[in-house]
């Protein structure tokens, strides 16, 4: 691909400016990974020399899109992964950030790229039903551990500041205020969403790291389906814990967190429960699962821009399944 | 007047599913030929009945606002003629009605019947508009 050889060559100045030409930096294997205009991800893998030793490290570059569904800051992904190093969440390593994209030509951030893959429909894909409940458990407990981050002794305080009990609203305004920057039309259907969404929000009892778009798509399995990593940390924020939940078992998004009768959402709480010592509000999940869909609606709104104004190649708009679960959710 | 616009969205479609199997192309070419047929034939499923949807939607969502059980909320007949003419156009501005009535309504009985009369018309709209789906349907009396 013609673009790799100007990414190449920035990666090796913009390492060596880090490691010092004495480590005698060495990429290769550049290659990216994924196509269309929506995503700038560059897998690659970093030779130097360390205290007379040769080392090596398979990395990735994250860098901004043109335009993506929602916009966020590479900067804040990179001081999460930070925080979280030394926690029992499974996350990448944070390495280098070119904050401005003076180096790397778009806002990047550098990550260890770890093992595995990423399955999006693993829990109700080919394996046995004993294996994908064991993953559904596994993942719960993923959740948790992100749930359980002593966030207080990190940087992540002040980066996001602490909600407290008004978490629930915190997250409408951020939302309403991405739909009224970004939408090209009115939509009422969101209007109405947004009323309802006002009115019944829950109280949060505890503050706790949500990652905002937990998915088996953003979990890597290693070849014994043991979870390598958590990715994509670009939405995370300090908040209450049923957003996670509510967005893991909100019913759009069913196929790809539960199993009809053998692991459906209770299980995942119950489950949740004993390994977190967290308790799960039932009824804070439910306004959370509308959330869910009221924030696909506005991230589908913001690609619809991002479309028009000829940043992504796919048209997005509110789909059919999210205007009709929005609409029938909030009488 | 024939061909109608779907019919010519679609034999586009057909003359790029033909490029689209040309061993000659890149990966990267062939997938996004395959997207620009994909979304091609999507428009094309809409573009007849397009003008039929907004038509009916400008109706509903106009007779919805003109007799909004808020008396001091509603929209004149006056105002309604003040609208663009283009049905486009027309459906965005009828919609930013909805949603300002929306925002104004009072949280009263009267109040929650014009919100649950709007709620009910965008969800046959759903229903009903050709963008959304490949069947659409319209309301009956039953419904």
């Amino acid at each position: 691909m013609s673009d790799v050889v100007p990414i190449h060559e920035a990666l090796e100045r913009f390492v060596t400016a880090r490691l010092g030409p004495d480590a005698q930096p060495v990429v290769s294997g550049v290659q990216r990974v994924t196509t269309g205009r929506s995503r700038e991800n560059w897998l690659f893998d970093l030779a130097w020399t360390d205290r007379g030793q040769r080392q090596t490290e398979p990395l990735i570059v994250r860098q901004d899109p043109e335009g993506g569904l929602i916009d966020t800051e590479r900067a804040t992904e990179f001081a999460v992964l930070q925080a979280l190093e030394g926690s029992n969440v499974l996350a990448p390593r944070a390495r280098w950030l070119d904050e401005t994209g003076t180096e790397l030509s778009k806002p990047s951030l550098v990550m260890s790229r770890s093992a595995g893959t990423c399955e999006y429909y693993c829990i109700n894909g080919e394996r046995p039903l004993a294996d994908r409940v064991a993953l559904g458990k596994r993942f719960g407990e993923l959740l948790g551990s992100v749930h359980r981050v002593e966030w207080d002794d990190t940087v992540l305080g002040t980066l996001f500041g602490d909600p407290g009990s008004g978490a629930a609203l915190h997250e409408l305004d951020r939302w309403e205020s991405i739909l009224a920057s970004d939408q090209l039309e009115p939509w009422p259907e969101l209007t109405l969403a947004g009323q309802w969404l006002r009115t019944h929000a829950p109280q949060n009892d505890q503050t706790v790291l949500v990652h905002a778009d937990f998915k088996p798509g953003n979990i890597l399995l290693d070849e014994n389906d043991g979870v390598t990593a958590l990715l994509d940390w670009e939405l995370a924020h300090l908040g209450d814990r049923h957003e996670d939940l509510g967005w893991v078992t909100q019913p759009l998004r069913r196929g790809e967190h539960l199993i009809d009768e053998a692991w459906e959402a209770e299980d995942l709480f119950a489950h949740y429960e004993k390994a977190t010592g967290l308790t799960v509000d039932r009824d804070s999940v439910s306004w959370w699962n509308v959330f869910a869909t009221f924030k696909t609606a506005v991230m589908q709104i913001s690609g619809l821009r991002a479309y028009v104004e000829g940043r992504i190649d796919e048209p997005y708009q509110p789909s059919g399944a999210v205007l009709r679960e929005l609409l029938g959710r909030v009488s | 007047m024939r061909p109608t616009i779907a019919e010519h969205l679609l034999g586009i479609a057909r003359l790029l599913d033909d490029v689209v199997e040309d061993e000659g192309l890149s990966e990267a070419s062939r997938q996004a030929l395959a997207d620009a047929v994909k979304q091609t034939r999507r428009l094309a499923g809409g573009a007849d009945s397009r003008h039929e949807f907004l038509c009916w939607d400008n109706e509903a969502s106009a007779e919805i606002l003109v007799t909004l059980d808020v008396a001091a909320l509603r929209t004149s007949t006056g105002e309604l003629d003040q609208l663009a003419d283009d049905p486009v156009e027309r459906n965005v501005e009828l919609r930013g009605l909805l949603a300002a009535a929306l925002r104004s309504l009072p949280k009263d009985e009267r109040g929650l019947e014009s919100r649950a009369r709007i709620q009910q018309h965008l969800r046959h709209r759903v229903d009903a508009n050709p963008a959304l789906n490949k069947q659409p349907r319209y309301p009956t009396e039953d419904d």
